[in-house]
């Protein structure tokens, strides 16, 4: 089997999630960091009626889910997660927003140099760890799209 | 850590079987909450609710199960070595409202695709799964599959109701 095939695919979904470069889920010319970019902080904090959760939420998510794969990766002891925390209100400023967009994008980087590290053991976990991390990323990018277009109107 | 060699290719199709199953089915905490998959979500989704636009003048549920149903057909094409030459996106999400019956019918239509694209996977010996196509194709509908779950559960949760548009692990 030709591991680089399956971690090119694999990258091109975790680069998808970011500026839309993959090509496997988003139309072309998507790219979500420009849109999350483009919202102030009280947009990204607005809760859409009945989803019960914000832009901010769902980039938060985001950001404990990569720190809980690291050992997936990495090796080494799992951190203690608060998940719950990743949902509770919250209100940025403008200036938190951009920064919690600038940490987010650096997460493309660090996802990617695990999934392709020459060092890393590629086992059966590993491939579903892989597998997941881009994954469960597809599947909150179109969550965010949709909450994005919304509180773009706001 | 060391490296190794080569992953399997049972180790992938294994992996992409178990994310379908996932998304579609049944999930075990690969990246949904159980009793979040697509099955799970749109079977209690009537016609009329699978029929109102996302945002005004957009898309809709149906239209996103149709476009899914449409994206099947393009992949499937790539691993069978039969890729459409023109397929027209545009054209699947032209659908916006359905009547109950357009919807039993879109959701059969998915159903069949989803049948189908699991058997390509399970057909392809090893040595034939390392082609791009077949290999790229069985994970781009993984990801494309878990893209529009979050919208479709968004959308529904937006509409209110029971639906949950996160998970909380």
């Amino acid at each position: 089997m030709s591991n680089e095939t399956w971690k090119k695919h694999i990258v091109n979904a975790i680069n998808e999630a970011y500026d839309g470069t993959g090509g496997i889920y988003l139309d072309s010319g998507t790219n979500l960091l420009a849109e999350l970019g483009a919202l102030d902080g009280t947009q990204a904090s607005t809760v859409l009626p009945g989803a019960g959760n914000s832009v901010a939420n769902q980039v938060r998510h985001l950001l404990t889910t990569v720190r809980m794969h690291e050992p997936q990766f990495n090796g080494g002891d799992y951190p203690e997660l608060d998940w719950g925390a990743d949902w509770s209100e919250i209100d940025l400023s403008d200036a938190e927003w951009q920064e919690l967009v600038k940490t987010f994008a650096a997460t493309r980087e660090t996802l990617i140099g695990w999934v392709t590290s020459p060092t890393v053991e590629e086992n059966d976990d590993y491939v579903g760890a892989a597998l997941m991390v881009a994954t469960h990323h597809a599947y909150h990018v179109g969550q965010i799209r949709h909450a994005a277009g919304y509180a773009a109107q706001q | 850590m060391t490296a190794t060699a080569t992953i399997p290719a049972s180790a992938i199709k294994d992996a992409t079987k178990a994310a379908l199953k996932e998304a579609f089915d049944s999930p075990v905490g690969m990246f949904l909450d159980k009793g979040d998959a697509l099955w799970e979500t749109l079977e209690p989704v009537t016609a009329a609710q699978a029929s109102i636009p996302i945002a005004p003048g957009g898309n809709s549920i149906a239209g996103q199960v149709n476009h899914m149903v449409f994206y099947f057909d393009v992949m499937a094409g790539y691993m069978r070595n039969d890729p459409p030459e023109h397929p027209d996106w545009s054209a699947a999400w032209k659908v916006v409202e359905v009547d109950e019956d357009q919807w039993q019918e879109l959701k059969l239509a998915l159903g069949q695709r989803q049948s189908e694209i699991i058997t390509l996977i399970d057909n392809a010996p090893d040595e034939v799964f390392t082609d791009p196509d077949i290999v790229g194709g069985s994970y781009a509908i993984v990801a494309h599959t878990a893209f529009h779950l979050g919208q479709i559960r968004h959308a529904l949760a937006a509409q209110g109701g029971q639906y949950t548009a996160t998970h909380i692990d």
